[in-house]
């Protein structure tokens, strides 16, 4: 004999095959999606203005704009990034094998050169630019973690053009095969898509 | 007839009596919601960039085998749900039976992330992993397993750096996006204004993407609220319960950029399948996957429907080349009763052959 919570059990299952089968029909109506796909459309558009109208206002009162801490933090993003890079790629390893070894090229060491005067330039503007007014005081206590970093890489770069710059017959007379890999950075791959002019 | 009536009167004061015994378990449950501890397996974190994180977990096994599994888990959730409580956690599985086990969590994007690209994601922090991994690990080679989106990254990457990976193993994973069911007819390129979300969000909220996934089976809360009402009583269940509900209402956004990209290219475009889809410049060939390859694929999964996940099989050129069926749904397929008898002991035991 069935039970009082058997009887239940078929009874909702009953009920939930008969109202999904209307259910799924009902959700997958084209005019349907559409009329959701419209007012998501216009309730965007909105907040598009609404948005802006608050930045405007944040702006009147001399206060960096959501938008504008955002931008900042996002720099602060790509140069941690860029910092991780340095630290972790295989650079380190290669220049231990190359002082061990057989290839020594100072010119390797341009272009983290180039990347390091780049993002020092970036963090001088994050500090100065157009993001840190008030009430950033967070951001430039990690910028100022990021400087840290940034100068003990330099330090290694530094130490490492001074061994180079002592060993002239290691770097004059060696062949660079397979060195495509060591140093270079890179500073062009598309990473990050900002989408500044859209907005 | 006597003793029917008997037998009826009977059921329905048991079931008065449980009834009441109900309302003073969910009287203590709202007075006393219970603590519940996810993603307890012990673990270090080996690497972090930025929000990521790369996890090492620590095992028990006196001999772990020498090529790691790395998992890679999808943008959006959280991924303790293959670490969820003692008993059902799939790491927990692995590393009992003597695997070396990573993962990758991709931690919470804030707004300063909405520009992350999908190509970053994958070439950026993934690759960095992955290298990591295989630093510490001391080998050349890795197993990769991603669970849903996690696995489409994993399958991208395998295809960029076939080198690297010794076993792919993709659970739930959508491939065909043209295949995905109801989430592909509602990012349709002609209703879904995806742009103009993208530019006025950044990040996706996570309660607009639990929205979407509500709307696959919009009956699915009723059923999961009558369960609970029925299991009140039963404490192993309520654990398991509450985990469940911790992870589900645990979302993170989806970084923007990554969100579009994802979107057009994939559910939009279908890309991928085609194989015209581009990382950094590069095709992603996925022809060019030569791992051994295990697919796992819930027969009643409404999220990713097994036909989207199927064809992979058919579009790589491994010579160890496996597709299997499972019971379950998206989640059911790894953390459901059944899954610890069907879908745990088929993927332990296929990464063990392979891990030597």
């Amino acid at each position: 004999m069935i039970t009082w919570m058997e009887l239940s059990d078929q009874y909702f299952q009953w009920w939930q095959d008969a109202a999904a089968t209307y259910v799924d029909l009902f959700k997958d109506q084209p005019v349907l999606l559409k009329a959701w796909g419209g007012f998501l459309d216009q309730s965007l558009q909105m907040k598009k203005i609404t948005d802006q109208v608050l930045d405007e206002s944040w702006r009147a009162a001399r206060l960096a704009s959501r938008e504008e801490i955002i931008r900042l933090h996002e720099r602060l993003n790509v140069l941690e990034s860029h910092l991780v890079e340095l630290k972790e790629r295989d650079w380190a390893e290669e220049v231990d094998r190359r002082i061990t070894g057989k290839v020594a090229a100072p010119e390797d060491l341009k272009p983290l050169r180039k990347m390091l005067d780049a993002m020092e330039i970036q963090i001088a503007e994050a500090s100065a630019g157009e993001g840190v007014r008030e009430g950033v005081a967070p951001l430039e206590a990690k910028l100022a973690e990021l400087l840290g970093e940034l100068e003990e890489i330099k330090e290694v770069v530094h130490r490492y053009s001074s061994y180079l710059d002592a060993q002239p017959a290691i770097s004059k007379g060696a062949t660079r095969r397979g060195s495509g890999r060591g140093l270079q950075m890179r500073p062009s791959k598309k990473l990050f898509s900002f989408r500044r002019g859209r907005r | 007839m006597w003793d029917a009536l008997n037998f009826s009167q009977e059921s329905v004061w048991r079931e008065f009596q449980d009834n009441i015994r109900r309302a003073e378990r969910w009287w203590e449950l709202c007075l006393r919601p219970p603590r519940v501890e996810v993603g307890i397996t012990p673990k270090e974190v080996v690497y972090r960039e930025n929000k990521a994180s790369l996890y090492h977990y620590r095992g028990e096994a006196n001999e772990v085998k020498p090529i790691p599994v790395l998992i890679v888990y999808a943008l959006i959730n959280r991924l303790y749900i293959l670490d969820l409580i003692p008993g059902r956690s799939f790491v927990q599985q692995l590393l009992s039976n003597g695997l070396d086990v990573y993962a990758v969590d991709w931690g919470t994007p804030g707004d300063e992330d909405r520009s992350i690209t999908l190509d970053y994601y994958i070439e950026g922090y993934l690759d960095r992993m992955v290298k990591k991994v295989m630093a510490l690990s001391g080998g050349r080679q890795i197993s990769l397993f991603g669970y849903c989106m996690g696995g489409t990254l994993a399958a991208i990457y395998a295809a960029l750096h076939p080198e690297r990976v010794r076993n792919l193993v993709l659970l739930t994973t959508p491939i065909n996006f043209e295949e995905a069911g109801y989430l592909a007819r509602a990012v349709d390129k002609e209703y879904f204004p995806l742009d103009r979300l993208v530019d006025a969000v950044g990040n996706i909220p996570p309660w607009f993407m639990q929205a979407g996934f509500k709307t696959l089976n919009p009956l699915g809360d009723v059923a999961k609220f009558y369960n609970f009402y029925k299991n009140m009583l039963d404490e192993s269940f309520l654990e398991n319960f509450f985990a469940m509900e911790k992870w589900v209402n645990d979302n993170v956004p989806f970084p923007g950029e990554a969100y579009r990209k994802f979107i057009r290219e994939l559910y939009q475009e279908n890309l991928l399948y085609q194989g015209k889809f581009t990382i950094d410049g590069q095709r992603v060939d996925l022809k060019r996957i030569n791992a051994a390859h295990l697919s796992v694929v819930a027969g009643e999964d409404t999220i990713v429907p097994p036909k989207a996940a199927l064809c992979m099989k058919e579009l790589i050129s491994s010579e160890d080349n496996q597709a299997v069926l499972l019971p379950g749904g998206h989640v059911g397929v790894i953390v459901g009763g059944r899954a610890l008898k069907t879908t745990w002991p088929r993927i332990t035991e296929w990464l063990l052959e392979r891990s030597e």
